[in-house]
């Protein structure tokens, strides 16, 4: 009963609690804050990962930065991916997820077609890539193969070689992969809506996409703004995908921030630069942490 | 010649005081019930006895020893928890052991003492059940086995039957009152159920606002409530608190009057001035209702409540002032019956208007 | 029962509905076949391109194999998968392990203690989240190749950990704190240490968010990739993900045998998406919704 007023559960603040965190935080303090810092450190110097000596040149590495055609294209791609990612896995997925909580399917159509859909996600990115690489391989890969059946032979090209057209289809690949997994994220959200406001509004006649918009995407409000964050964050930081199928080409049209970041540090040598980059990257997911801090605490 | 002893024990959350100054003295083998609505302070009390939070000021005595800054473990308690707290995962006798385990009992020693629990509890069928598996009060039982094992010097009860439904209640309730005869353990128990404290309690201690309002025997705090508030909260139904009138005095005599309702009462100290505004308080059980008229002030019926042996009759005087009145069972009353009262004599228990104790 | 009462007495209104209803649902299903198709239809070919001969595949890809060519997989086996495999494995389990440990522990911690600085300290590992390993990444490789942790499991193991706590944190913490502090207070009573209790108590409460937190990490580490690429380089500790794209680099003309390479170095996990289907959504969305 007084319960309520008994704040304290235990007696006494001690520092004995620090003992149970501090593993926690040595490691992240030594392998994810630590070298971040190091990181936005090194980004002021220029020097390559054998020499001994770091030569100091302030913001000269950022000024590069600007005027780095390459970094610019980077930066624009990882936007198009953040773009197109958010319209596949918020807008796609949460449309599928509700077509498949809406019970038009018989149960056992609805958790095939989620496995089916969940499927890609469970495997390596790196093997997706393998995979959608010869998939898409001129001649001998499956997508040529039935463009030439259904006599759209003249669609067919290098999907992966064409400057035009790699970033699109590295991004689609990453489509393929994610929507599934995310879409079965907001069947569980959908879920958690109290069913009775569903039957309430179908006893009302609202048409599906009525019901949709009111019910379900009010209800899985929260969801929308972590997937939202969690995929922009994702097309910040991707890598492994483009590292596999394209590696950034043909010609750096496919490039995004970790490639060049990569290729910086570990083929060119060039370590302050490539800080830089990482250094970037690691100003805009900041920023991107406390804007979705703030847009929680607003609810 | 006391067993344990609270003295002069505070406890402030922040800027609330929870106990503002608590002296209770504790024999062994007494039972003891800290009794108080919502908020008095009683459970916080109960869980500084327990060590599971810290006292501000004060010492807490077990057995010749000061307690305050030992740990919970170490100061020969147990304790059974509202909610019962059994280990979900675990079957009742693993249940039972966990305590005598962690004190480094061997298995032979535990098997003892968890098949003399058992017995007592009748909980042998039981022992291999997860609680999930139990009644309310199964799990109550295994609740207090757990604590019986320990053979602690004090047995803490934070409000242990607030869970079950009534009729299981009553049959824990006995079953507690054997259990303390059997074990000879000295008991502190926490409600907010005067029936509890005044069927189970050697000793009941009435808080209110971390302070205590009364000590003493379930019968003198039923007989001899020292303020309105202990008179209000002790008796089922709640003693009816008239506006009264002092109309005569004689020694230490006074004679009241509420709305034509009049009594006398004999006070303990100097008696206040005919004229003077008192707070007049009878129980139900004290009332006798009439349906003839012409007995004493006419009440009109709202509501009636038939226990079967006892009725109570909720009725109202003419200026609107409520008054509660116990018939016996066959007396024939209906909402909506006028029938008059009188105090029986000698039950008329008279509070200052302004402070509320006891004149 | 009672839902599909209703849902079929709403179809009632009028036979113009029922037939725009049909129709909907006609295109639903196409749709949603259609997806299956796409997302499943890989693997298929995949695994049925790994037991051709190169000319084969060029001829027709989608087609059965015209013999069932299965020294291609005990071929690519022989390239060193089975050691990817192992390396992925012990790589995996130790991270798991680690990071289950140490996190049920600030989980733990987090939920029922009070100590100085509570809120900053979890702030401060929820902040881990956000930050992606590539800004980490080349100050790390300075630290591996000092403290000569470069080419060791460790190497694998300790970042990986480090990177995937502040999400088990987070769960377990969520989840610890639906244990109701009596359970913790009838222990203290009964004497158990800080200690006993969480091992004793929380944990084996916890097994559900422990499973799937695992799993989330499990997978995680399984498939990561920029660290195995930078952090190691022979074989003998390799994870398969970039075994396999070694493998795929030195396998360019071989193809069928690079695709059993790969159907082989997805097979695990692929059985065991298929037998524990439930499980592992379920697993793996836990935590979306709080």
């Amino acid at each position: 009963m007084s319960r309520r007023f008994a704040i304290s559960r235990t007696p006494g603040t001690s520092l004995h609690g620090w003992l149970w965190v501090a593993p926690t935080l040595v490691f992240l303090v030594v392998f994810v804050y630590g070298p971040a810092l190091a990181n936005v450190r090194y980004s002021l110097f220029s020097f390559s990962a054998m020499s001994t000596s770091m030569e100091f040149v302030g913001l000269a590495n950022y000024a590069r930065l600007l005027d780095d055609p390459i970094f610019l294209q980077g930066l624009a791609n990882n936007a198009l991916y953040a773009l197109i990612s958010v319209i596949f896995q918020v807008g796609v997925a949460l449309t599928l997820a509700a077509v498949l909580e809406a019970r038009i399917f018989p149960s056992f159509a609805a958790n095939t077609f989620r496995s089916a859909l969940f499927l890609p996600s469970i495997l390596p990115v790196v093997v997706v890539g393998l995979i959608w690489q010869l998939l898409l391989a001129p001649a001998m890969g499956l997508v040529d193969q039935v463009l030439w059946e259904v006599g759209l032979g003249d669609w067919s090209r290098a999907w992966l070689g064409d400057p035009d057209t790699a970033l699109l289809t590295v991004i689609m690949v990453s489509q393929w992969q994610w929507t599934g997994y995310i879409m079965a994220l907001f069947m569980v959200a959908i879920r958690a809506i109290p069913r009775d406001l569903y039957e309430a509004m179908e006893l009302e006649g609202a048409s599906g996409p009525r019901i949709f918009w009111n019910l379900t995407v009010p209800g899985a409000r929260e969801t929308i703004l972590i997937v939202t964050i969690i995929t922009i964050l994702g097309s910040l930081k991707v890598f492994d995908i483009v590292w596999v199928m394209t590696a950034g080409g043909p010609n750096h049209s496919s490039e995004v921030l970790g490639t060049l970041m990569y290729r910086a540090a570990f083929r060119d040598d060039v370590i302050g630069y490539s800080s830089t980059i990482a250094t970037v990257i690691f100003f805009i997911a900041l920023t991107i942490g406390v804007v979705q801090i703030k847009l929680q605490k607003d609810r | 010649m006391s067993y344990m002893k609270i003295d002069g024990v505070r406890k402030s959350f922040g800027r609330y005081e929870a106990l503002r100054g608590v002296d209770i003295d504790i024999a062994k083998r007494e039972f003891v019930v800290l009794l108080g609505p919502s908020g008095c302070g009683k459970s916080t009390l109960l869980r500084m006895i327990a060590g599971l939070e810290e006292i501000d000021s004060g010492d807490l005595i077990i057995d010749g020893q000061r307690m305050n800054d030992v740990k919970s473990a170490n100061r020969g308690i147990s304790m059974v928890f509202q909610s019962y707290a059994l280990y979900p995962h675990k079957t009742v006798r693993q249940n039972m052991e966990f305590g005598l385990k962690v004190a480094g009992l061997k298995k032979p020693e535990r098997d003892v003492k968890i098949a003399e629990a058992a017995r007592i509890l009748q909980l042998v069928p039981l022992l291999d059940r997860l609680p999930r598996d139990l009644s309310g009060g199964q799990r109550q039982r295994v609740a207090i086995g757990r604590a019986i094992v320990r053979e602690p010097k004090v047995f803490l009860f934070d409000e242990p039957l607030s869970n079950l439904d009534a009729a299981l209640r009553m049959q824990m309730r006995v079953e507690l009152a054997r259990l303390h005869r059997e074990l000879r353990a000295t008991m502190v128990y926490v409600t907010h159920d005067q029936v509890e404290a005044m069927t189970l309690a050697d000793r009941i201690v009435v808080m209110r606002d971390g302070l205590i309002e009364q000590t003493g025997s379930p019968l003198e705090i039923y007989r001899r409530p020292v303020n309105a508030f202990v008179a209000g909260f002790i008796g089922s139904p709640t003693m009816n608190l008239l506006e009264a009138r002092v109309t005569a005095v004689s020694g230490r005599t006074v004679r009241v009057d509420a709305m034509g309702l009049t009594t006398e009462a004999e006070v303990e100290g100097p008696p206040p001035p005919v004229g003077a505004r008192v707070t007049l308080g009878i129980r139900p059980e004290h009332l006798d209702g009439r349906t003839d008229a012409g007995h004493g002030p006419a009440l009109d019926i709202i509501a009636c409540e038939r226990l079967g042996g006892v009725s109570h009759a909720f009725t109202r005087l003419s200026d609107g002032t409520e008054l509660t009145v116990q018939f016996d069972g066959e007396q024939s009353i209906a909402p909506g019956d006028t029938i008059t009262c009188a105090v029986q004599p000698g039950r008329a228990h008279l509070f200052s208007a302004e402070t509320g104790l006891r004149l | 029962m009672a839902d599909t009462a209703l849902t079929s007495d709403q179809s009632l209104p009028g036979s113009r509905f029922q037939a725009g209803e049909v129709l909907n649902r006609i295109v639903l299903w196409a749709v949603f076949l259609t997806l299956s198709v796409i997302c499943v239809y890989p693997m298929i070919w995949l695994f049925l391109n790994a037991f051709k001969s190169t000319n084969e595949l060029f001829s027709a890809s989608w087609a059965l194999p015209e013999t069932w060519r299965w020294e291609n997989f005990s071929t690519a086996w022989g390239y060193g998968i089975s050691r990817y495999l192992l390396n992925s494995v012990i790589v995996t389990v130790a991270t798991v392990a680690i990071v289950l440990t140490l996190s049920s522990m600030a989980a733990y911690a987090l939920v029922v203690m009070k100590f100085p600085a509570k809120v900053a300290i979890y702030m401060a590992i929820l902040g881990g989240m956000i930050l992606p390993p590539e800004v980490s990444l080349f100050p790390l490789f300075k630290v591996m190749a000092a403290t000569d942790l470069y080419n060791t499991y460790f190497a694998l193991i300790l970042p990986n950990a480090a990177f995937h706590l502040p999400f088990t944190t987070f769960l377990i913490r969520a989840y610890m704190v639906g244990i109701p502090p009596d359970l913790r207070e009838a222990a203290l009573v009964e004497g158990a240490s800080e200690g006993l209790i969480w091992r004793d108590i929380y944990l084996p409460l916890c097994r559900p968010i422990l499973a799937s937190a695992g799993l989330i990490a499990a997978m995680g580490v399984w498939n990561e990739f920029i660290f195995a690429l930078t952090f190691v380089e022979s074989d003998s500790v390799k994870t398969v993900t970039i075994g396999v794209t070694s493998f795929a680099v030195a396998l360019r003309a071989d193809y069928g045998i690079m695709m059993a390479g790969l159907a082989l170095s997805i097979l695990p996990i692929l059985a065991t998406f298929l037998i524990l289907q439930r499980q592992f959504i379920g697993g793996l969305t836990r935590g979306a919704v709080k």
